[in-house]
Formats: C-alpha cells, structure tokens, sequence
C-alpha cells in the first residue's frame, strides 16, 4: 500500500516513516503544499497523511486540491488543533479521518487500516491471526469459530493487537485508543492490565493461545 | 467622602470664618460713621450757635428745643477744638442705655472765649450688634443650604460623564472583544480622562490579545516536538531493550503525555476565553452526562467507587456539546482521583443543576483555589491541576455558576445551569459549617 505523508516537520516524517514501512506500506515524504501537490498529481497513492499547518500553506489548500482533481484516496488529516472546528472543516473537505498530534504510532496505523477496511473495495471485513477471526462489521469475535462473548472495547483491543502485532504497545496508546480523550489526565494506567487480563481469560476459555505478553515496564505485545 | 461634599465642606468652611469677619467690619465701620455724621451734625448746631453770637442776635429762640450750653471760658481756646465726649448714659424712661455724645466747641468772639456743648443721645452701636449677628446666623444657614443643594443637583449634572465612564469601565472586559467607547463631554477635564482610559483599555486588549494568541500559538507548536518525542521513544520500545531502558523510556512517555495534556488544557482554555465556541445551541445535556458516566463507571470501578446516580430526562441546556462533555468528564475525573478506596461518587441531574458528589479525604488548599490553575488539592502527584480551572471557564463562557462544599465527608461541586435558581437557593439559610464557594462569572 502505498502511502504519501504530508508533514513538514522532517523527524516526525521519519518516525511516521520507519514505523508504516515495517508494517509493509510503500511511503513517500512530502514536506509542503507545492512539493505534495506535485506528487499527487504524478503519481497514486492509497493514502494520504496531511499536517494542516504546513510551511507554504493549508492542509485543506491541498485537500480541495485531492477533491478537484478527483484523486481517490484514504486521507487522515494531521492536526496540532484537537478541537472541533478543525476537525469538522476537514471531514466536509473530504477527509476519512482525523488524528491530533501528538499522536501514538500504533494509534496512526490501527486508524489506516480501518480507513482502508471501510473505503476500499479489496479490504476484508475479516481479520485473522492464527485461530482468532475478527469480523469488524459485526464486531464479532471467534477462536476456532466459536463466538466469544466480548465487549465491544475488548474486541476492538483484540483489533488494536492485532492490526499492531508483533508491536509493543504502551498502556498509554491503548487507553487512548480505547477512550480517547476521557484519559488525558489520567496518571495511572493500570485499569488496563484488568482490561489485558479479562480479554486473556476469554481467549483461553475458548482454547485460543495467549498471543499477548507482557513487556516489562513498556506495556503489552501481541506476539503471533 | 464623596468630592461634591468634600467640596461643599470646604466652601461652608471658608462662609463661617469670613462672614463673622465681615459683619465685624462692617459693624465697626457703621458705628464709626454713625458717630462721625454725628459729631458733624453738632459741630454744625455749635457753629450755627456761635455764628448768632458774633451777630448779636439772641440764641434762645435756636437753643430752646435743642439741648445746648453756653458758657464762657477763662483763658485761651483749648488745644483740642472741638471737644468730642462720648459716654453712655441713661435717658429717663429707657430702657437701655444709650450713648451720649457731647461735642463742646470754642470760639473766641470779641475777645469772650465761648464754649458752646451740645449733645444728643442716640442708640448704642453695639445695641444692634445683636441684630446683626441674629442676620449673621441667618444668612449662614440659608447659604449653607443653598450651598448644599446646589451641589446635590450640580453633581448630578456636572458628574454624569464622569458617572457614565465609570459604568463603562465597570462593564468592560478584556475578554470580550468590544473596545471601550465613551461619550465626550463638554468638560474637558473628562474627556481627557476619557481619552486616556479609552487609550489605555485598547492597550491592555492589544496586549492581552497578543498573550492570549501566544499562548495559544505556543501550546500548538509545541505539539509537533511533543509528537516527534512520542513517536521516537515508542520506535524505541520497538527495539531490544533491558529492563532498565525500559523503565526510562516509561517514565519519559508518561511525562510526554502529562506535557501534552498541559498543552491541550491550555489551548482549551485560550479558546474559552477567546469565547470560541457557540453555546446557543440547546443540547441534550442528559445523554451527554450519561455516557460520561458510564465511560468514567468502568475507571471507578477498578477503584471499587460505587458510582450511582440519579438523572433526568429530557433536559436541555445550552451549551456545546464538546463543552458539555468536558464539564463532565473533568468532574468524573476529580471525583475519582480525589476519593477513596471504596468509596462513593452520586451524580445528580435536573434542569437546573447538575451535582457531583464524592467521598473523599479534605482539601489542603483554600477552597476559592481549588479552581485556579494549576493549584491541585493534594499534593498526590496525579492530573495537571488545570481540570477544574476548565470546569470554571466553561461555566463562565456558558453562564452558569460553580460551587464546591464540603459537607459530611463528601466534596460536593455543583454546576447551576440558570441563576433565578441559585438566587433562590441563597435565600435558605444555610448550615454554618457548610462552606460554599460560588464562582460568579466574570
């Protein structure tokens, strides 16, 4: 998948960069308007990542852009502003979603691959690891096929794992993903290891193997 | 003491020493010329008298009504001529004495020294002191009113600009957009003063302007170096590490986090106070609360908090929904971090309040702290302390009011969302140990 990241702030790029490329996309850096216009126009990407604070411009300057020129792409729009005006402006303009900095890397991925799973014709609702099948339209949940009875923030833990395997993920991402917002200014994260342990003992219970370890001090990883 | 009185004070001040003054100098300079028109008057009587004798015409006929002595003298003409004698004396059937005046003149005719005294009676000068000083008092009175009156109603009119300015500054704020704009007036005196107020409130929303977008701009720059630092330390954490890495890396990600949400609470309430958000609108503050609640029941939950509460339905309020979430969840939040190990958190919603209530050792600050910024309650070094300071902006911007008691072991906040309600709350007496503090809006 190929992947054009819109953000002039270069060691932010990168990071982006180094984290998406392991997980197999295709990435290409852009550090302004002009630069990101040019490509778009030369070439086709699946997704677009865009700062809206960019040196020569407005990332909704290259959104209207994207829409005229009928680019068809994912886009997920990169703003220091997490308020709403912002955000509302830049989903009217044609943007699928919207991520405030500073943003977790595992965050921005799981974000991606749900784009892509919700606007792409090739992207299957059905994501496996091994025995475990996600379903993401019926938020269902199956080891060796047998439904497993879970919320719906276990199963989308269970997705945020999955998508994000093999990656370490601190509790901090995982609270975020899973509540947003509501835990800024939470200090202690432990609630999440009760969260990590309920969603173990379900696996289990259903025969599945516990794909997901503890990395000491760090937080969790799913390990296939 | 207000100017007008200062004024009308020093002005009868001045009216009490001068007047008595005056009427002493006036008294002083009727008397003497009184006496003097006298004198003249006898002198002429005297003369008229001595002018008959050097005819040889009989007197008797002149002097007979008139109380006049002819006597010779031996010898020559004293030095002193004429002669002026002023005594009081007792005129038969009055009461009072009078003055009498004696003008004794000499003349020398054909080689005989005359003496010619006459005299008169007439009211003693400081008999009609009295008066004098009866009209002094009056007149002290009647100016001492008048004085005081016209300053009343002179005030009134002289003072209105300087009323109508002082209105505007009390009305005005720097959060509002609005510059000051002051009526002139035909005093000049207050028109610089308006002039200069005028100036001076510009500047200071110039330069609170300047502030506020710094601020603002500030908390936004910052997230990109804060998002550069979060994403390198989770590549990090991707890597091999020991136990020891990863303790720091742990605690650098928290501190990354806890300077983002300084950041995020900072910009948010630059926005507040920039009043960027439309509150018209009416919102179903009820489902908003309530999902909030539920969010927040899991965290409490893990603590053993038993959450219970009691909302209505159906309530509308006008607010931002954003807002309102906030409102909430920064509430929730307090009420989790400041309670205790099975403790108890009752949430209440009606149309006119929505009251959180939690169990919960004392704050150790001052309670009209407990909404400043970064002022935390204990010094349990959780949260930013910037969350009730948002509660407090939002209810400003959305003009309703807060409070915080606490009663019974338990701290109870509670947002009133109109203030007909609150007013009439006040009117309960209220238990002495209740402490309540209620932030008005600015």
């Amino acid at each position: 998948m190929k992947i054009l990241i819109v953000e002039d702030n270069s060691a932010l790029s990168a990071s982006v960069r180094d984290y998406l490329e392991a997980e197999h996309f295709i990435c290409t850096c852009a550090f302004g308007v002009d630069d990101a216009r040019e490509k778009l126009s030369l070439f086709t990407y699946d997704f677009v990542l865009l700062d809206m604070m960019l040196p020569d411009g407005d990332g909704l300057e290259l959104l209207r852009f994207i829409k005229t020129e009928k680019i068809i792409a994912n886009i997920l729009i990169i703003s220091a502003r997490d308020a709403l005006d912002d955000k509302i402006k830049g989903l009217e303009g044609g943007a699928d979603d919207y991520i405030t900095k500073p943003f977790h890397l595992p965050e921005l991925h799981a974000r991606l691959r749900a784009m892509y799973r919700r606007n792409s014709l090739q992207g299957s609702h059905i994501i496996t690891a091994n025995e475990i099948e996600l379903n993401t339209n019926t938020i269902e949940a199956r080891v060796h096929a047998v439904l497993l009875d879970i919320t719906p923030k276990e199963f989308d833990l269970l997705l945020y794992f999955i998508v994000n395997k093999d990656r370490v993920l601190s509790r901090q991402a995982i609270a975020t993903h899973l509540w947003g917002d509501y835990t800024d200014n939470l200090a202690n994260f432990d609630f999440i290891y009760q969260h990590i342990k309920n969603l173990r003992k379900k696996i289990a219970a259903a025969g599945g193997n516990d794909y997901i370890e503890t990395v000491y001090g760090l937080g969790y990883r799913f390990k296939l | 003491m207000k100017l007008i009185n200062k004024i009308s004070l020093w002005f009868l001040c001045i009216i009490l020493v001068i007047t008595p003054v005056t009427m002493a100098i006036s008294h002083a300079g009727i008397k003497r010329k009184m006496i003097e028109f006298e004198v003249r008057r006898l002198l002429s009587v005297n003369d008229r008298v001595a002018s008959l004798l050097q005819e040889g015409r009989p007197v008797d006929d002149f002097i007979r009504d008139r109380e006049i002595e002819i006597a010779t003298v031996r010898g020559p003409v004293p030095a002193t001529n004429p002669q002026v004698i002023k005594r009081p004396g007792k005129v038969e059937g009055m009461r009072e004495q009078e003055l009498a005046l004696f003008v004794a003149s000499y003349y020398p005719l054909n080689g005989i020294v005359y003496k010619v005294t006459s005299h008169n009676y007439f009211i003693n000068p400081n008999e009609f002191f009295s008066s004098m000083f009866i009209t002094l008092l009056w007149k002290m009175l009647l100016v001492s009113i008048a004085v005081l009156i016209s300053a009343r109603i002179l005030s009134r009119i002289l003072f209105r600009p300087f009323k109508n300015t002082m209105e505007a500054i009390r009305h005005f704020n720097i959060r509002q957009k609005q510059t000051l704009q002051l009526k002139r007036s035909s005093t000049r005196e207050f028109n610089e003063l308006n002039c200069f107020i005028e100036t001076m409130t510009n500047k200071a929303m110039e330069e609170y302007a300047t502030a506020r977008e710094f601020s603002e701009n500030a908390s936004h720059e910052l997230q990109t170096p804060l998002a550069v630092l979060r994403t390198k330390t989770e590549l990090l954490t991707q890597t091999s590490l020991d136990s020891q890495q990863a303790g720091l890396i742990e605690h650098m990600q928290t501190e990354i986090s806890k300077l983002s949400n300084i950041t995020k609470s900072l910009v948010l309430l630059a926005r507040l106070e920039n009043q960027e958000f439309n509150t018209r609108e009416k919102i179903k503050f009820c489902r908003i609360a309530k999902n909030v609640i539920e969010t927040y029941a899991y965290w409490a939950d893990l603590k053993n908090i038993t959450v219970t509460h009691n909302t209505g339905s159906q309530i509308f309020i006008s607010i931002h929904p954003v807002l309102a979430d906030i409102l909430v969840a920064n509430l929730m939040r307090n009420a989790i971090r400041y309670n205790e190990e099975n403790g108890l958190i009752h949430v209440e919603l009606t149309a006119d309040y929505f009251r959180i209530s939690n169990t919960g050792a004392p704050v150790t600050i001052p309670h009209k702290d407990l909404f400043r910024r970064f002022k935390k309650g204990s010094q349990k070094n959780e949260g930013v302390g910037l969350g009730l300071a948002i509660v407090k902006q939002i209810c400003e911007v959305c003009n309703f009011r807060v409070s915080y008691a606490y009663v019974e072991h338990r701290h109870i906040f509670c947002v009133y969302f109109n203030e007909s309600y609150l007013s009439e709350l006040d009117m309960i007496p209220s238990n002495s140990s209740f402490q309540r503090v209620v932030f008005a809006e600015a």
